[in-house]
Protein backbone atom coordinates (compact mmCIF):
# COMPACT_ATOMS: atom_id res chain seq x y z
CA UNK A 1 0.00 0.00 0.00
CA UNK A 2 2.59 2.29 1.32
CA UNK A 3 5.11 1.83 -1.91
CA UNK A 4 2.89 3.55 -4.98
CA UNK A 5 2.41 6.42 -2.71
CA UNK A 6 5.75 7.04 -1.68
CA UNK A 7 6.57 6.72 -5.33
CA UNK A 8 5.28 10.22 -7.28
CA UNK A 9 7.09 12.42 -4.67
CA UNK A 10 11.05 10.45 -5.24
CA UNK A 11 9.79 10.86 -9.08
CA UNK A 12 8.89 14.87 -7.98
CA UNK A 13 11.97 14.95 -6.19
CA UNK A 14 14.63 13.34 -8.69
CA UNK A 15 13.04 15.04 -11.39
CA UNK A 16 13.36 18.46 -9.75
CA UNK A 17 16.82 18.14 -8.52
CA UNK A 18 17.87 17.04 -12.28
CA UNK A 19 16.43 19.95 -13.87
CA UNK A 20 18.17 22.05 -11.06
CA UNK A 21 21.43 20.62 -11.85
CA UNK A 22 21.27 20.75 -15.66
CA UNK A 23 20.86 24.93 -14.93
CA UNK A 24 23.53 24.84 -12.27
CA UNK A 25 25.96 22.84 -14.34
CA UNK A 26 25.22 25.17 -17.84
CA UNK A 27 25.65 28.22 -15.51
CA UNK A 28 29.18 26.76 -14.33
CA UNK A 29 30.13 25.97 -17.78
CA UNK A 30 29.82 29.13 -18.80
CA UNK A 31 32.71 30.48 -15.90
CA UNK A 32 34.99 28.79 -18.39
CA UNK A 33 33.39 27.86 -21.85
CA UNK A 34 30.38 29.11 -23.86
CA UNK A 35 29.70 28.30 -27.49
CA UNK A 36 30.53 31.80 -28.34
CA UNK A 37 31.86 34.78 -26.50
CA UNK A 38 28.47 35.73 -24.60
CA UNK A 39 28.70 39.29 -25.65
CA UNK A 40 30.70 38.84 -29.24
CA UNK A 41 28.62 41.11 -32.02
CA UNK A 42 28.70 39.73 -35.24
CA UNK A 43 26.10 41.83 -37.50
CA UNK A 44 26.54 39.54 -39.96
CA UNK A 45 24.62 36.57 -39.02
CA UNK A 46 22.26 39.04 -36.95
CA UNK A 47 18.96 37.45 -36.07
CA UNK A 48 19.17 33.83 -37.31
CA UNK A 49 17.21 31.08 -36.50
CA UNK A 50 18.21 27.84 -34.39
CA UNK A 51 21.11 26.44 -36.82
CA UNK A 52 23.98 23.74 -36.48
CA UNK A 53 26.64 26.65 -35.55
CA UNK A 54 24.23 28.39 -33.24
CA UNK A 55 21.77 25.89 -31.49
CA UNK A 56 19.37 28.55 -30.59
CA UNK A 57 20.13 31.29 -32.87
CA UNK A 58 21.48 34.86 -32.56
CA UNK A 59 20.27 38.41 -31.64
CA UNK A 60 19.82 41.58 -32.78
CA UNK A 61 23.45 41.75 -32.61
CA UNK A 62 24.42 38.57 -33.97
CA UNK A 63 25.39 37.29 -30.34
CA UNK A 64 24.54 33.65 -29.72
CA UNK A 65 21.38 32.92 -27.77
CA UNK A 66 22.45 30.12 -25.99
CA UNK A 67 25.83 31.52 -24.96
CA UNK A 68 23.89 34.36 -23.46
CA UNK A 69 21.28 32.50 -21.94
CA UNK A 70 23.77 30.64 -20.29
CA UNK A 71 25.86 33.12 -18.74
CA UNK A 72 22.00 34.93 -17.70
CA UNK A 73 21.43 31.37 -15.61
CA UNK A 74 24.51 32.96 -13.97
CA UNK A 75 22.36 35.93 -13.23
CA UNK A 76 19.20 34.48 -11.43
CA UNK A 77 21.42 31.68 -9.67
CA UNK A 78 23.16 34.48 -8.10
CA UNK A 79 19.98 36.78 -7.14
CA UNK A 80 18.59 33.70 -5.88
CA UNK A 81 21.04 32.25 -4.00
CA UNK A 82 21.55 35.68 -2.31
CA UNK A 83 18.12 37.03 -1.73
CA UNK A 84 17.18 33.55 -0.44
CA UNK A 85 20.40 33.82 2.29
CA UNK A 86 19.45 37.28 3.47
CA UNK A 87 16.29 35.71 4.12
CA UNK A 88 17.01 32.43 5.59
CA UNK A 89 19.78 33.74 8.00
CA UNK A 90 18.18 37.33 9.23
CA UNK A 91 14.13 35.81 9.02
CA UNK A 92 15.57 31.77 10.91
CA UNK A 93 17.51 34.39 13.99
CA UNK A 94 14.23 37.03 14.08
CA UNK A 95 11.44 34.50 13.85
CA UNK A 96 13.06 31.68 16.34
CA UNK A 97 14.36 34.84 18.73
CA UNK A 98 10.01 35.84 18.39
CA UNK A 99 9.54 31.65 19.53
CA UNK A 100 11.70 31.97 22.58
CA UNK A 101 11.18 35.33 23.69
CA UNK A 102 7.57 35.48 23.39
CA UNK A 103 6.30 38.79 25.21
CA UNK A 104 7.60 42.27 23.43
CA UNK A 105 9.87 40.79 20.69
CA UNK A 106 7.49 38.35 19.12
CA UNK A 107 4.96 41.75 19.34
CA UNK A 108 7.87 43.38 17.57
CA UNK A 109 8.81 40.79 15.34
CA UNK A 110 5.53 40.25 14.49
CA UNK A 111 4.92 43.57 13.36
CA UNK A 112 8.03 43.66 11.60
CA UNK A 113 7.40 41.24 9.43
CA UNK A 114 3.63 42.35 8.80
CA UNK A 115 5.01 45.75 7.30
CA UNK A 116 7.68 43.97 5.16
CA UNK A 117 4.95 41.38 3.69
CA UNK A 118 2.76 44.90 2.73
CA UNK A 119 5.60 45.70 0.40
CA UNK A 120 4.87 43.78 -2.59
CA UNK A 121 8.04 42.36 -4.20
CA UNK A 122 8.12 44.61 -7.58
CA UNK A 123 7.07 47.60 -5.27
CA UNK A 124 10.01 47.57 -2.81
CA UNK A 125 12.52 47.13 -6.06
CA UNK A 126 11.02 49.87 -7.94
CA UNK A 127 11.52 51.93 -4.32
CA UNK A 128 15.47 50.37 -4.60
CA UNK A 129 15.88 51.26 -8.44
CA UNK A 130 14.32 54.68 -7.44
CA UNK A 131 17.22 55.92 -5.82
CA UNK A 132 19.91 53.67 -6.53
CA UNK A 133 19.37 53.26 -10.16
CA UNK A 134 19.09 50.36 -12.39
CA UNK A 135 21.46 47.24 -10.92
CA UNK A 136 21.61 43.46 -9.59
CA UNK A 137 21.17 44.87 -6.42
CA UNK A 138 17.32 46.06 -6.45
CA UNK A 139 16.45 42.59 -6.93
CA UNK A 140 18.92 41.12 -4.28
CA UNK A 141 17.50 43.62 -1.81
CA UNK A 142 14.18 43.37 -2.65
CA UNK A 143 13.79 39.84 -3.24
CA UNK A 144 15.80 39.16 0.24
CA UNK A 145 14.34 41.57 2.36
CA UNK A 146 10.96 40.28 1.54
CA UNK A 147 12.22 36.63 2.22
CA UNK A 148 13.00 37.91 5.79
CA UNK A 149 8.96 38.12 6.33
CA UNK A 150 8.37 35.03 5.43
CA UNK A 151 11.55 33.10 6.90
CA UNK A 152 10.57 35.22 9.82
CA UNK A 153 6.94 33.49 9.80
CA UNK A 154 7.99 30.26 8.81
CA UNK A 155 10.70 30.17 11.13
CA UNK A 156 8.62 31.54 13.89
CA UNK A 157 5.31 29.81 13.60
CA UNK A 158 7.65 26.24 13.02
CA UNK A 159 9.56 26.96 16.33
CA UNK A 160 6.55 27.64 18.65
CA UNK A 161 5.46 24.14 17.33
CA UNK A 162 9.02 22.87 18.86
CA UNK A 163 8.99 24.93 21.88
CA UNK A 164 5.68 23.71 23.06
CA UNK A 165 7.21 19.83 23.11
CA UNK A 166 8.02 18.37 26.76
CA UNK A 167 12.01 18.21 25.06
CA UNK A 168 12.52 22.01 24.90
CA UNK A 169 11.14 22.20 28.16
CA UNK A 170 13.50 19.32 29.45
CA UNK A 171 16.34 21.17 28.34
CA UNK A 172 15.22 24.23 29.74
CA UNK A 173 14.96 22.08 33.34
CA UNK A 174 18.23 20.82 33.09
CA UNK A 175 19.77 24.63 32.85
CA UNK A 176 20.41 25.06 29.19
CA UNK A 177 19.44 28.99 28.08
CA UNK A 178 17.22 29.73 25.49
CA UNK A 179 19.62 30.27 22.72
CA UNK A 180 20.78 27.15 23.64
CA UNK A 181 18.06 25.65 23.35
CA UNK A 182 17.20 26.73 20.16
CA UNK A 183 20.62 26.05 18.42
CA UNK A 184 20.45 22.39 20.13
CA UNK A 185 16.98 21.45 19.69
CA UNK A 186 15.13 23.82 18.06
CA UNK A 187 17.02 24.58 14.33
CA UNK A 188 17.73 20.91 14.19
CA UNK A 189 13.74 20.73 14.32
CA UNK A 190 12.53 23.18 11.80
CA UNK A 191 15.89 22.69 9.68
CA UNK A 192 13.28 20.16 7.02
CA UNK A 193 10.34 23.49 7.01
CA UNK A 194 13.34 26.39 5.95
CA UNK A 195 14.72 23.72 3.49
CA UNK A 196 11.27 23.56 1.55
CA UNK A 197 10.93 27.25 1.75
CA UNK A 198 14.08 27.88 0.34
CA UNK A 199 13.39 26.10 -2.28
CA UNK A 200 10.25 27.81 -2.95
CA UNK A 201 11.44 31.35 -2.35
CA UNK A 202 14.20 30.60 -4.92
CA UNK A 203 11.57 29.59 -7.59
CA UNK A 204 10.19 32.96 -6.95
CA UNK A 205 13.71 34.86 -6.85
CA UNK A 206 14.11 33.52 -10.47
CA UNK A 207 10.59 34.61 -11.39
CA UNK A 208 10.94 38.25 -9.91
CA UNK A 209 14.28 39.05 -11.13
CA UNK A 210 13.56 37.99 -14.52
CA UNK A 211 10.08 40.09 -13.91
CA UNK A 212 12.53 43.19 -13.16
CA UNK A 213 15.48 42.56 -15.65
CA UNK A 214 12.88 42.83 -18.04
CA UNK A 215 11.56 46.13 -17.06
CA UNK A 216 15.53 47.02 -16.93
CA UNK A 217 15.69 47.74 -13.21
CA UNK A 218 18.15 44.38 -12.77
CA UNK A 219 21.21 43.72 -14.27
CA UNK A 220 22.81 46.36 -16.62
CA UNK A 221 23.39 45.66 -20.08
CA UNK A 222 25.24 44.36 -21.77
CA UNK A 223 25.10 41.33 -19.32
CA UNK A 224 23.07 39.32 -20.59
CA UNK A 225 20.01 38.43 -18.20
CA UNK A 226 17.15 36.03 -19.33
CA UNK A 227 14.54 39.01 -18.40
CA UNK A 228 16.06 41.61 -20.25
CA UNK A 229 16.46 39.15 -23.55
CA UNK A 230 12.53 39.02 -23.30
CA UNK A 231 12.28 42.31 -23.18
CA UNK A 232 14.53 42.96 -26.95
CA UNK A 233 13.33 40.00 -28.61
CA UNK A 234 9.43 41.60 -27.78
CA UNK A 235 10.72 44.96 -30.39
CA UNK A 236 11.81 41.90 -32.66
CA UNK A 237 8.96 39.48 -32.70
CA UNK A 238 7.60 39.89 -36.53
CA UNK A 239 11.62 39.54 -37.66
CA UNK A 240 12.70 36.72 -35.47
CA UNK A 241 10.12 35.09 -33.08
CA UNK A 242 12.08 32.15 -31.57
CA UNK A 243 13.93 35.09 -29.39
CA UNK A 244 10.88 35.81 -27.35
CA UNK A 245 10.71 31.67 -26.92
CA UNK A 246 14.18 30.69 -25.37
CA UNK A 247 14.70 32.82 -22.44
CA UNK A 248 11.07 32.25 -21.59
CA UNK A 249 11.52 28.46 -21.89
CA UNK A 250 14.94 28.79 -19.76
CA UNK A 251 12.98 30.72 -16.98
CA UNK A 252 9.45 28.61 -17.12
CA UNK A 253 12.14 25.63 -16.92
CA UNK A 254 14.35 26.85 -13.87
CA UNK A 255 11.12 27.36 -11.89
CA UNK A 256 9.48 24.51 -13.02
CA UNK A 257 12.26 22.79 -11.65
CA UNK A 258 12.85 24.35 -8.82
CA UNK A 259 9.29 24.18 -7.98
CA UNK A 260 9.21 20.14 -8.12
CA UNK A 261 12.01 20.19 -6.23
CA UNK A 262 10.61 22.08 -3.38
CA UNK A 263 7.43 19.65 -3.49
CA UNK A 264 9.60 16.84 -3.58
CA UNK A 265 11.36 17.21 -0.20
CA UNK A 266 8.57 18.86 1.21
CA UNK A 267 6.58 15.04 0.82
CA UNK A 268 10.04 13.91 1.63
CA UNK A 269 10.61 15.84 4.91
CA UNK A 270 7.49 17.35 5.83
CA UNK A 271 4.46 15.84 4.53
CA UNK A 272 2.45 17.99 6.96
CA UNK A 273 3.31 21.32 5.42
CA UNK A 274 0.24 21.87 3.51
CA UNK A 275 0.24 23.92 -0.50
CA UNK A 276 -1.13 27.18 1.00
CA UNK A 277 2.53 27.53 2.97
CA UNK A 278 4.21 27.49 -0.71
CA UNK A 279 3.99 30.18 -2.24
CA UNK A 280 3.55 34.12 -1.11
CA UNK A 281 4.44 36.23 -3.50
CA UNK B 1 -14.95 40.00 19.33
CA UNK B 2 -14.89 44.02 20.04
CA UNK B 3 -12.01 43.88 21.85
CA UNK B 4 -10.43 41.53 18.62
CA UNK B 5 -11.27 44.10 16.25
CA UNK B 6 -9.93 46.67 17.81
CA UNK B 7 -6.62 45.37 18.06
CA UNK B 8 -7.13 44.30 14.49
CA UNK B 9 -7.36 47.85 13.44
CA UNK B 10 -5.12 49.39 15.84
CA UNK B 11 -2.56 46.97 13.99
CA UNK B 12 -3.76 47.70 11.06
CA UNK B 13 -2.56 51.61 11.71
CA UNK B 14 0.26 51.11 13.15
CA UNK B 15 1.33 48.66 9.78
CA UNK B 16 0.51 51.55 7.95
CA UNK B 17 2.64 54.28 9.69
CA UNK B 18 5.75 52.06 9.95
CA UNK B 19 4.93 51.40 5.69
CA UNK B 20 4.80 55.29 4.98
CA UNK B 21 7.85 56.17 7.54
CA UNK B 22 9.08 53.62 5.52
CA UNK B 23 8.61 54.87 1.94
CA UNK B 24 9.40 58.27 3.08
CA UNK B 25 12.93 57.39 4.79
CA UNK B 26 13.40 55.53 1.54
CA UNK B 27 12.67 58.11 -0.99
CA UNK B 28 13.35 61.04 1.05
CA UNK B 29 15.71 61.09 3.69
CA UNK B 30 18.02 58.23 2.81
CA UNK B 31 19.72 59.87 -0.72
CA UNK B 32 20.69 62.84 0.92
CA UNK B 33 19.06 65.21 -1.16
CA UNK B 34 16.01 64.18 -3.12
CA UNK B 35 16.28 66.74 -5.27
CA UNK B 36 19.65 65.50 -6.72
CA UNK B 37 18.44 62.46 -7.07
CA UNK B 38 15.45 63.88 -9.29
CA UNK B 39 17.77 66.28 -11.38
CA UNK B 40 20.95 64.30 -11.48
CA UNK B 41 24.51 65.09 -9.90
CA UNK B 42 25.41 67.34 -13.06
CA UNK B 43 22.50 69.86 -12.29
CA UNK B 44 23.14 73.72 -11.25
CA UNK B 45 22.70 74.80 -8.04
CA UNK B 46 20.28 77.16 -8.55
CA UNK B 47 17.95 74.29 -10.37
CA UNK B 48 18.09 72.42 -7.39
CA UNK B 49 17.22 75.19 -5.38
CA UNK B 50 14.06 76.28 -7.36
CA UNK B 51 13.17 72.45 -7.32
CA UNK B 52 13.75 71.81 -3.45
CA UNK B 53 11.75 75.29 -2.83
CA UNK B 54 9.20 73.90 -5.38
CA UNK B 55 8.51 70.45 -3.72
CA UNK B 56 9.15 71.83 -0.12
CA UNK B 57 12.34 69.80 -0.45
CA UNK B 58 14.04 72.79 2.29
CA UNK B 59 11.83 71.85 5.04
CA UNK B 60 12.95 69.88 8.20
CA UNK B 61 12.05 66.23 6.80
CA UNK B 62 9.51 65.10 9.78
CA UNK B 63 8.03 68.35 8.82
CA UNK B 64 7.52 66.74 5.18
CA UNK B 65 6.28 63.57 6.55
CA UNK B 66 3.42 64.83 8.91
CA UNK B 67 2.06 67.15 5.65
CA UNK B 68 2.10 64.25 3.43
CA UNK B 69 0.53 61.87 5.91
CA UNK B 70 -2.57 64.63 6.38
CA UNK B 71 -2.69 65.45 2.92
CA UNK B 72 -3.62 61.19 2.77
CA UNK B 73 -5.94 62.13 5.15
CA UNK B 74 -7.80 65.13 2.64
CA UNK B 75 -7.45 63.18 -0.44
CA UNK B 76 -4.50 65.66 -1.58
CA UNK B 77 -1.27 64.11 -2.32
CA UNK B 78 1.51 65.71 -3.65
CA UNK B 79 2.48 67.33 -7.53
CA UNK B 80 3.97 65.51 -10.20
CA UNK B 81 7.28 66.82 -10.78
CA UNK B 82 6.75 65.08 -14.97
CA UNK B 83 3.20 65.96 -15.45
CA UNK B 84 2.99 69.10 -13.63
CA UNK B 85 -0.50 67.53 -12.62
CA UNK B 86 -1.68 66.78 -9.01
CA UNK B 87 -0.76 63.02 -8.16
CA UNK B 88 -4.64 62.46 -7.41
CA UNK B 89 -6.09 63.25 -11.17
CA UNK B 90 -2.91 60.95 -12.30
CA UNK B 91 -3.85 57.82 -9.89
CA UNK B 92 -7.84 58.01 -10.70
CA UNK B 93 -7.44 58.54 -14.61
CA UNK B 94 -4.67 55.28 -14.33
CA UNK B 95 -6.94 53.66 -12.20
CA UNK B 96 -9.48 53.08 -14.86
CA UNK B 97 -6.95 50.85 -16.79
CA UNK B 98 -5.85 48.95 -13.11
CA UNK B 99 -8.88 48.50 -11.70
CA UNK B 100 -10.45 46.36 -14.91
CA UNK B 101 -7.30 45.06 -15.34
CA UNK B 102 -6.85 43.72 -12.10
CA UNK B 103 -10.60 42.65 -11.36
CA UNK B 104 -11.18 40.47 -15.04
CA UNK B 105 -7.66 38.75 -14.17
CA UNK B 106 -9.04 37.83 -10.75
CA UNK B 107 -12.60 36.93 -11.89
CA UNK B 108 -10.80 34.99 -15.01
CA UNK B 109 -8.47 33.20 -12.36
CA UNK B 110 -11.57 32.54 -9.27
CA UNK B 111 -13.59 31.20 -11.90
CA UNK B 112 -10.90 28.51 -13.67
CA UNK B 113 -9.21 27.87 -10.77
CA UNK B 114 -12.48 26.41 -8.51
CA UNK B 115 -13.82 24.56 -10.50
CA UNK B 116 -10.97 22.81 -11.88
CA UNK B 117 -9.34 22.18 -7.97
CA UNK B 118 -12.77 20.79 -7.08
CA UNK B 119 -12.68 18.33 -10.35
CA UNK B 120 -9.31 17.63 -9.53
CA UNK B 121 -10.14 16.97 -6.20
CA UNK B 122 -13.36 14.56 -6.84
CA UNK B 123 -10.58 12.35 -9.17
CA UNK B 124 -8.19 12.31 -7.26
CA UNK B 125 -5.25 9.81 -8.80
CA UNK B 126 -7.12 9.98 -11.86
CA UNK B 127 -6.11 11.02 -14.95
CA UNK B 128 -8.58 14.31 -14.67
CA UNK B 129 -6.49 15.03 -11.60
CA UNK B 130 -3.20 14.22 -13.40
CA UNK B 131 -3.73 16.72 -16.21
CA UNK B 132 -5.02 19.62 -13.63
CA UNK B 133 -1.99 19.00 -11.48
CA UNK B 134 0.27 19.18 -14.82
CA UNK B 135 -1.31 22.55 -15.31
CA UNK B 136 -0.81 24.11 -12.46
CA UNK B 137 2.74 23.16 -12.15
CA UNK B 138 3.22 24.57 -15.58
CA UNK B 139 1.27 27.51 -15.23
CA UNK B 140 2.94 28.27 -12.19
CA UNK B 141 6.57 27.99 -13.49
CA UNK B 142 5.65 30.77 -16.48
CA UNK B 143 6.22 34.05 -15.59
CA UNK B 144 3.18 36.12 -16.56
CA UNK B 145 5.17 39.01 -18.63
CA UNK B 146 6.20 36.40 -21.21
CA UNK B 147 2.35 34.44 -21.34
CA UNK B 148 1.73 38.22 -22.65
CA UNK B 149 4.75 38.13 -25.26
CA UNK B 150 3.25 34.92 -26.36
CA UNK B 151 0.10 36.19 -26.17
CA UNK B 152 1.25 39.17 -28.55
CA UNK B 153 3.37 36.78 -30.72
CA UNK B 154 -0.12 34.67 -31.38
CA UNK B 155 -2.92 36.75 -31.19
CA UNK B 156 -1.68 39.89 -32.40
CA UNK B 157 1.53 39.37 -35.08
CA UNK B 158 0.22 35.59 -35.80
CA UNK B 159 -3.34 35.78 -36.12
CA UNK B 160 -4.05 39.82 -35.79
CA UNK B 161 -6.95 39.05 -33.77
CA UNK B 162 -6.02 41.42 -30.87
CA UNK B 163 -4.14 44.41 -30.52
CA UNK B 164 -0.33 43.86 -29.30
CA UNK B 165 -0.51 46.88 -26.68
CA UNK B 166 -1.57 50.28 -26.18
CA UNK B 167 -4.93 51.45 -25.05
CA UNK B 168 -7.43 53.36 -26.78
CA UNK B 169 -9.63 54.40 -23.76
CA UNK B 170 -13.01 53.83 -22.70
CA UNK B 171 -14.57 57.21 -24.44
CA UNK B 172 -14.24 54.93 -27.95
CA UNK B 173 -16.66 52.82 -26.56
CA UNK B 174 -16.02 49.16 -24.53
CA UNK B 175 -15.03 47.18 -27.63
CA UNK B 176 -12.02 48.49 -28.32
CA UNK B 177 -11.01 49.06 -24.87
CA UNK B 178 -12.48 45.33 -23.42
CA UNK B 179 -9.99 44.16 -26.86
CA UNK B 180 -7.16 45.71 -25.29
CA UNK B 181 -7.54 44.28 -21.89
CA UNK B 182 -8.17 40.63 -23.39
CA UNK B 183 -4.65 39.61 -23.28
CA UNK B 184 -3.46 41.38 -20.35
CA UNK B 185 -5.75 39.78 -18.43
CA UNK B 186 -4.97 36.21 -19.90
CA UNK B 187 -1.57 36.91 -18.93
CA UNK B 188 -2.04 38.00 -15.14
CA UNK B 189 -4.53 35.48 -14.42
CA UNK B 190 -3.06 32.36 -15.83
CA UNK B 191 -0.35 32.00 -13.09
CA UNK B 192 -2.46 32.39 -10.73
CA UNK B 193 -5.50 30.64 -11.57
CA UNK B 194 -2.48 27.85 -11.62
CA UNK B 195 -2.07 27.85 -8.02
CA UNK B 196 -5.53 28.59 -6.77
CA UNK B 197 -6.38 25.36 -8.46
CA UNK B 198 -3.97 23.60 -6.92
CA UNK B 199 -4.93 25.12 -3.34
CA UNK B 200 -8.73 24.62 -4.11
CA UNK B 201 -7.72 20.74 -4.81
CA UNK B 202 -6.13 20.32 -1.92
CA UNK B 203 -8.43 21.97 0.73
CA UNK B 204 -11.04 20.09 -1.02
CA UNK B 205 -9.38 16.64 -0.60
CA UNK B 206 -9.05 18.17 2.93
CA UNK B 207 -12.33 18.75 3.20
CA UNK B 208 -13.36 15.54 1.90
CA UNK B 209 -11.77 13.32 4.56
CA UNK B 210 -13.24 15.25 7.38
CA UNK B 211 -15.65 14.06 9.40
CA UNK B 212 -18.71 16.07 8.65
CA UNK B 213 -18.35 14.98 5.28
CA UNK B 214 -18.88 11.20 6.60
CA UNK B 215 -21.91 12.29 8.56
CA UNK B 216 -23.61 14.37 6.37
CA UNK B 217 -23.34 11.57 3.78
CA UNK B 218 -24.66 9.39 6.49
CA UNK B 219 -27.66 11.56 6.89
CA UNK B 220 -28.48 11.00 3.44
CA UNK B 221 -27.22 14.11 1.64
CA UNK B 222 -26.83 14.13 -1.95
CA UNK B 223 -23.49 14.51 -3.60
CA UNK B 224 -23.89 17.76 -4.57
CA UNK B 225 -25.61 19.14 -1.25
CA UNK B 226 -21.98 17.65 0.52
CA UNK B 227 -19.99 19.23 -1.99
CA UNK B 228 -21.73 23.09 -1.84
CA UNK B 229 -22.54 23.02 1.72
CA UNK B 230 -19.73 21.12 3.32
CA UNK B 231 -16.87 20.65 1.46
CA UNK B 232 -16.43 24.19 -0.53
CA UNK B 233 -17.50 25.91 2.57
CA UNK B 234 -15.05 24.82 4.23
CA UNK B 235 -12.46 24.56 2.11
CA UNK B 236 -13.08 28.55 1.48
CA UNK B 237 -11.42 29.18 4.86
CA UNK B 238 -7.52 28.36 3.29
CA UNK B 239 -8.76 29.63 -0.45
CA UNK B 240 -9.87 32.88 1.51
CA UNK B 241 -6.12 33.65 2.63
CA UNK B 242 -4.91 32.61 -1.29
CA UNK B 243 -7.00 34.95 -3.14
CA UNK B 244 -6.82 38.13 -0.53
CA UNK B 245 -3.23 37.41 -1.45
CA UNK B 246 -3.58 36.89 -5.41
CA UNK B 247 -5.60 40.23 -5.26
CA UNK B 248 -2.66 42.26 -4.20
CA UNK B 249 0.00 39.84 -6.37
CA UNK B 250 -2.32 40.75 -9.66
CA UNK B 251 -2.05 44.40 -8.70
CA UNK B 252 1.53 44.72 -8.11
CA UNK B 253 1.66 41.98 -11.23
CA UNK B 254 0.31 44.57 -13.39
CA UNK B 255 3.15 46.72 -12.88
CA UNK B 256 5.21 44.10 -15.05
CA UNK B 257 2.09 43.25 -17.82
CA UNK B 258 0.99 46.82 -18.02
CA UNK B 259 4.68 47.39 -19.14
CA UNK B 260 4.36 44.35 -21.76
CA UNK B 261 1.11 45.96 -23.56
CA UNK B 262 2.29 49.49 -22.63
CA UNK B 263 -1.48 50.13 -21.12
CA UNK B 264 -1.47 53.80 -19.21
CA UNK B 265 -2.38 52.12 -15.80
CA UNK B 266 -1.25 52.38 -12.06
CA UNK B 267 1.67 50.14 -12.67
CA UNK B 268 2.77 52.03 -15.31
CA UNK B 269 2.77 55.11 -14.07
CA UNK B 270 4.86 54.37 -11.31
CA UNK B 271 7.66 52.43 -13.42
CA UNK B 272 7.99 55.82 -15.73
CA UNK B 273 8.09 57.88 -12.22
CA UNK B 274 11.02 55.57 -11.33
CA UNK B 275 12.75 55.38 -14.47
CA UNK B 276 11.81 59.88 -14.76
CA UNK B 277 12.60 60.08 -11.06
CA UNK B 278 9.74 61.59 -10.16
CA UNK B 279 10.00 60.97 -6.43
CA UNK B 280 6.62 62.53 -5.71
CA UNK B 281 4.59 59.85 -7.79
CA UNK B 282 6.91 57.07 -7.05
CA UNK B 283 6.24 57.49 -3.31
CA UNK B 284 2.28 58.49 -3.43
CA UNK B 285 1.66 55.64 -5.54
CA UNK B 286 3.68 53.39 -3.60
CA UNK B 287 2.15 53.98 -0.40
CA UNK B 288 -1.37 53.56 -2.30
CA UNK B 289 -0.50 50.16 -3.39
CA UNK B 290 0.51 49.71 0.12
CA UNK B 291 -2.25 50.43 1.92
CA UNK B 292 -4.25 48.51 -0.57
CA UNK B 293 -1.96 45.56 0.45
CA UNK B 294 -3.01 46.10 4.17
CA UNK B 295 -6.69 46.51 3.81
CA UNK B 296 -7.58 43.89 1.95
CA UNK B 297 -5.24 41.55 4.31
CA UNK B 298 -7.24 43.08 6.90
CA UNK B 299 -10.68 42.93 5.02
CA UNK B 300 -9.64 39.16 4.63
CA UNK B 301 -8.88 38.58 8.39
CA UNK B 302 -12.58 39.82 8.59
CA UNK B 303 -14.06 37.77 5.56
CA UNK B 304 -12.60 34.70 7.99
CA UNK B 305 -15.11 35.37 10.82
CA UNK B 306 -17.98 35.61 8.39
CA UNK B 307 -17.13 32.11 6.80
CA UNK B 308 -15.89 30.71 9.89
CA UNK B 309 -16.54 31.81 13.28
CA UNK B 310 -13.60 29.77 15.00
CA UNK B 311 -10.20 31.32 14.10
CA UNK B 312 -11.20 34.61 16.23
CA UNK B 313 -11.07 32.67 19.48
CA UNK B 314 -7.36 31.65 18.37
CA UNK B 315 -6.60 35.06 17.46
Amino acid sequence: MIAPRRRRPVGRLAVGAAIAAVIVLLAMVSLVWTPFPADRMAISVRLQGPSALHWLGTDQFGRDVLSRLMVGARNSIAVGLLAVGIGLAVGTALGTWAAARRGWVDGIVARLADVIFAFPLVVSALLASAILGPGVVNPVLAIGIFNVSVFTRVSRAAAMQVWGLEYTRAALAIGKGPLRVTLDHVLPNIAPVLIVQATASFAIAVLVEAALSYLGLSVRPPAPSWGRMLFDAQTLMALAPTLAIFPGLAIALAVFGLNLLGDGMRDALDPRLADTARREV
Amino acid sequence: MLAWLVRRLLALAATLLVASAVIFIVLEVLPGDPAIVMLGIEAREDTLAALRAELGFDRPPLERYLGWVAGFFVGELGQSHTYAVPVVGLVTERLRVTVPLAFSAFALATLVAIPLGTFAAMRRGRAGDWGVMAFSQLGMAVPNFWIGILGILVFAVGLGWLPAGGFPGWSQGAGPAVAALVLPALALALPEAAILSRVTRSAVLESLGADFVRTARAKGRGEGGVLTRHVLRNALIPMTTLMGLQFTILLAGSIVVENVFSLPGLGRLVFQAVIQRDLIVVRDVTMLIVAFVVVVNFAVDMLYVLIDPRPQAAA
